[in-house]
């Protein structure tokens, strides 16, 4: 497959008042061209403070990137100039935001705010811009788009605004579509409308889209690899029946223990213990060490490398060692890899139509 | 990809302890909201230059008073108009500049230098071992502007000495009347800050009632309690102070009520917004889903959370005060003689403000200062209560 | 909007109506007489006088008289200056007054933009501190400090501007820097909260996301919509202006409304008071609601919903 992004060795810090926080340390990901690539992690693990690096956002200062590449075709994006990044930004790369209640200029009208970027980077005249405005708005299933493009953001719903925000991103047809937790703020029922809407668009234009999410039912919906980040650092990375069926990482366990499912009503859900690490002061070795039940004594001394799980399927875990216990997954977690493995990795399905819940 | 697998011990691959306290333990420490801000307050260098100068200003305006024999309305009329001289500082040469040395330098008109030197020392009194002068310009008929063309000369010479008063020491000089400045400023600060002080809190306390009633109980009483509010914001508070000082007759009481009579205005409203915003926020309906009280909901859910906001805006309100009293008093509507504030210090300064600025210069410090601090204090403590501004 | 329009005037006419019985009955209220020279006049001077004035009428007929004057812009008789009419007095002031309070308003309003812009801009660096402190300097010194300093400098010791008085255009110099440094501190420190606040949110890094270069977002996306709440403290501009000007008008000797209310407040004429006070209001309330109805022109979030909260 062909590679359109390359990612490798990424380091941001912020600096604030209390201390430097190494808010990413050291993430590298390949992303292929028309796949879905799903970042999960709590908050705080440093998966938007990644994708905000690659569209050139990181606000600085405080935020600085300390060291790494970011290649897109042929550049180091993490080298550009904030002037050179206009050029790619929306063009090339584009983003969805979270909150499409706060996303949109509340005082501009939704077309003038779609056709921005089409005058900008496709040096397109106000009619024209206007005319393919009125398109994007019917793609992304927005009705009489020709009247609504005089109004302004407050006279959309929020799922609508969505659409608009979707509608924005995809103007200038980009190759890599970044969406930071794009249905989080929205009801259950549209949540599904949206991902329903990506993955249609994605089929249209054979972008590739990096799906940042908390929510590993969303995961399993739409992504075909999952990288799993804690504290910064990306601890398993894998295809979604890797990472779903074979999880390999204690966090991963305790994140599918953590996900309620609908086929296993009587299952208890299984809290991680604890919270996440300092980051102005990381702990020596393993980060997720202190919350880790089958911690090593290696954990808390040495930080473990990436270990080869298969050819798409990596961790960063002592416990893939060869001098390691053999450490099976706690029996709630094999449960629901049997779980996936039965109803063919669709734990979203109740998700879809989260209105049965 | 595990290739630097150099020679790990196998004793590295034991479970290791850990236990759930630990795991707790080593999140960031919980601190206190009042702590919290404390430590933000403490980063903000301006507004601890802030505290500190009022600190300073409200211990000398209790104990400046009293470091002198003299007294606020002890008026000694052949000693008016003395300039500043302290003992010490008078006779350090390179602080000259301060004037603080009891000299005056006064610039005298005439028809050449000499002439003008004359006049001075006529006027003055002066006998020739008593002054230091300077030819400040030549008579010159053709200098545009009139004024100028006459010659001048600068006149140095000690005020103390010349007038018999060489052991005093008024240390910022004496007014109109004699009376010791010193003593008349720190009193006008203190009087000054005891109405902005009260007024702030008489603001306090009715907005505080009025606004949380309002909010609190809502529905008709807010409705008509809002209704009220909203006609005394169409009044400018400066028509109102005017009238009511006009009628009250000035005095510190009639000051106080004028500037109350409004001002609560803009606490009530603040405290409204926050109490509806808290009153419809989940703790609060989910302590009331359990039973509690009224009188509960009030002092454990809504005071803690509403004070901060109180905190700040009263910080805010005491220096408008301060500077509505200072104000009344320069236009005429202030405190009576022989009590004094910085306003009314002022407002006589100005009358000679040509002939003796020093008169004007250190009440409108002190005033100056008070404002500043007051206001950079209150700007600290927004930044390090408003929750919205933490990261 | 129509409806809207209609009940803030209510409130207005409400507002102004108060007022002016509020300033009658406390006039009443006042002790002693109005005429200054009371106790040189013979009895049937005085009763002549009262006669003219309507001081004999009894005070529901009075203050109907008042009310139905203030209605056509009557303002009554001045019982100080040369018994000339209140209206009149304070038209002839009105020019000074408006030509000062016009010149500080624009001055301050522009450079308070400015700086307040640059600060945002350029947070927590050098030129961010320089403008915060000219803020908090503008709204910590009070007028008549900042005044004494300048004409102190400038027309004392430089001897380059006049001191007071109301002649030529460099006249007008000091006073208005004088009576500017308000506005300008307040529009710098709004300014910079809400271009901060906008700078932070959502729809800004929307815009960046889209490539826009850096001033197109600052300008055409940022700073309009930062600007729109600036309109809202106007008002309070006003009033400051107003403050300032009784003072800075006294401390330069200039022509204006505020001398002459000071002068009457210090010679107790009160008719000129109630009209001086009653012209204050009016100028204040129509104020307000110019900025109010401008808000809602500006702002589309409100258009549609009537009214705001």
């Amino acid at each position: 497959m062909e590679k359109v992004l390359e990612v490798k060795d990424l380091t941001v810090s912020f600096d604030t008042y209390g201390g430097k926080v190494q808010a990413v340390r050291g993430v590298s990901f390949d992303l292929y061209k028309g796949e879905t690539l799903a970042i999960v992690g709590e908050s705080g693990s440093g998966k938007s403070v990644t994708t905000k690096s690659l569209m050139g956002l990181i606000p600085s200062p405080p935020g600085r990137i300390e060291k790494g590449e970011i290649n897109f075709e042929g550049k180091n994006l993490a080298k550009l100039s904030d002037s050179e990044m206009t050029k790619i930004r929306g063009k090339d790369i584009s983003m969805i935001f979270q909150d499409p209640m706060t996303s949109l200029n509340p005082t501009m009208k939704i077309g003038n705010q779609i056709m921005e970027g089409l005058i900008k980077h496709q040096k397109m005249n106000r009619a024209d811009a206007k005319k393919r405005a009125i398109e994007l708005l019917e793609l992304v299933g927005i009705p009489k788009a020709s009247e609504r493009i005089n109004q302004y953001p407050h006279q959309f719903s929020g799922g609508m605004r969505q659409r608009v925000v979707i509608a924005i991103s995809l103007a200038c047809n980009p190759k890599i579509l970044i969406a930071d937790e794009p249905t989080t703020a929205l009801d259950v029922t549209i949540q599904a409308q949206i991902l329903d809407l990506m993955k249609d668009l994605q089929q249209k234009t054979e972008a590739s889209i990096i799906f940042i999410t908390h929510d590993l039912g969303v995961v399993a919906n739409v992504a075909d690899r999952v990288a799993v980040m804690y504290a910064g650092k990306i601890v398993e990375i894998g295809t979604v029946d890797d990472v779903f069926y074979n999880p390999k990482h204690p966090y991963t366990w305790g994140l599918l223990g953590s996900m309620p499912t609908l086929d296993s009503t009587e299952e208890e859900l299984v809290a991680i213990p604890g919270s996440p690490p300092d980051l102005i002061n990381p702990p020596k070795g393993d980060a997720f060490a202190p919350r880790n039940p089958y911690a090593l004594k290696i954990d808390l001394e040495q930080e473990p490398p990436m270990f080869k799980v298969s050819d798409t399927h990596y961790a960063a875990t002592w416990l893939l060692h060869e001098n390691a216990p053999k450490v099976e997954p706690p029996e709630s977690v094999k449960r629901r890899m049997k779980g996936f493995a039965k109803t063919g990795a669709a734990p979203a399905a109740g998700d879809k139509k989260g209105d049965e819940s | 990809m595990a290739k630097k697998d150099k020679e790990l011990s196998k004793d590295l691959f034991q479970p290791a302890e850990v236990s759930a306290d630990k795991s707790e333990e080593l999140g960031r420490p919980e601190i206190s909201y009042w702590k919290d801000s404390w430590n933000r307050l403490k980063k903000n260098k301006a507004a601890i230059a802030g505290l500190i100068t009022l600190i300073f200003i409200s211990f000398m305006a209790i104990f400046g008073p009293m470091m002198n024999e003299y007294d606020f309305d002890q008026a000694d009329y052949d000693a008016k108009n003395l300039p500043p001289r302290v003992p010490g500082i008078e006779n350090i040469e390179w602080l000259d500049w301060l004037g603080m040395n009891g000299e005056r330098t006064v610039e005298v008109l005439g028809a050449s230098p000499e002439d003008a030197l004359n006049r001075g020392k006529e006027a003055f009194e002066l006998t020739d071992d008593q002054f230091t002068y300077e030819v400040v310009r030549e008579y010159d008929p053709d200098r545009p502007d009139p004024d100028k063309r006459w010659a001048a000369v600068a006149i140095t010479f000690n005020d103390y000495e010349i007038r018999g008063y060489e052991d005093d020491y008024f240390w910022f000089g004496t007014d109109a009347l004699g009376r010791d400045l010193w003593t008349r400023v720190w009193n006008g600060t203190r009087i000054s800050l005891y109405i902005g002080i009260l007024a702030a809190a008489i603001d306090m306390l009715i907005g505080v009632a009025y606004g949380g009633i309002s909010a609190y109980y809502g529905g008709r009483v807010d409705n008509y309690m809002q209704r009220f509010i909203e006609i005394l914001v169409g009044i400018p508070n400066l028509v109102v102070v005017i009238l009511m000082i006009i009628v009250l007759d000035p005095g510190l009481i009639a000051i106080t009520i004028a500037l109350t009579i409004t001002g609560w205005v803009g606490m009530a409203r603040i405290v409204r917004g926050q109490v509806l915003k808290l009153k419809g926020q989940e703790f609060v309906l989910a302590s009331r889903t359990l039973g509690a009280s009224d009188s509960r909901i009030i002092a454990r859910h809504l005071i803690p959370n509403v004070t901060g906001i109180i905190l700040i805006q009263t910080m805010f309100t005491i220096p408008s005060a301060i500077f509505f009293e200072a104000f009344l008093s320069f236009i005429g509507l202030g405190l009576q003689p022989p009590l004094a504030s910085l306003g009314t210090l002022i407002d006589d300064a100005f009358k000679s403000l040509q002939v003796y600025p020093y008169m004007l210069v250190y009440p409108a410090i002190i005033i100056s200062l008070l404002m500043i601090g007051f206001n950079v204090l209150a700007d600290g403590l927004r930044d390090a209560l408003d929750p919205k501004m933490r990261e | 909007m129509a409806r809207y329009v209609t009940q803030r005037i209510i409130y207005m006419i409400i507002t102004l109506f108060l007022i002016a019985t509020a300033t009658f009955f406390l006039m009443k209220l006042l002790p002693g007489t109005p005429f200054n020279l009371e106790d040189k006049l013979t009895a049937a001077q005085k009763a002549a006088l009262y006669e003219e004035y309507g001081l004999n009428d009894p005070l529901p007929v009075q203050y109907a008289n008042y009310i139905f004057g203030l209605v056509q812009g009557d303002m009554g008789i001045s019982f100080q200056f040369d018994n000339r009419k209140v209206e009149d007095l304070i038209m002839s002031r009105i020019g000074p007054s408006a030509q000062l309070g016009f010149q500080s308003l624009v001055l301050g309003t522009l450079l308070g933009l400015i700086l307040g812009l640059i600060s945002a801009l350029k947070r927590n660096t050098g030129y961010d501190y320089t403008s915060n402190v000219i803020a908090i300097l503008g709204i910590s010194i009070p007028s008549f400090v900042f005044a004494g300093l300048l004409q102190y400098t400038f027309g004392v010791k430089l001897g380059i501007l006049p001191v007071s008085f109301w002649d030529s255009f460099k006249h007008t110099i000091l006073p208005t820097i004088a009576l500017a440094i308000f506005p300008l501190a307040t529009v710098q420190r709004f300014l910079r909260t809400e271009m901060l606040e906008v700078l932070g949110s959502d729809y800004i890094e929307l815009a960046r996301a889209k490539g826009l270069k850096n001033s197109v977002v600052t300008y055409k996306h940022a700073l309009r919509n930062a600007l729109i709440p600036v309109i809202t403290i106007m008002g309070p501009m006003v009033v400051g202006l107003m403050t300032g000007s009784l003072v800075i008008e006294k401390i330069f000797a200039i022509p204006g409304i505020g001398e002459q209310f000071v002068r009457s407040i210090q010679m107790n004429d009160y008719s000129m008071i109630m009209g001086t006070t009653m012209f204050f209001s009016v100028l204040f309330v129509v104020v307000i609601l110019i900025v109010d109805l401008l808000y809602v022109v500006v702002d589309p979030r409100i258009r549609l919903t009537g009214g705001k909260e």
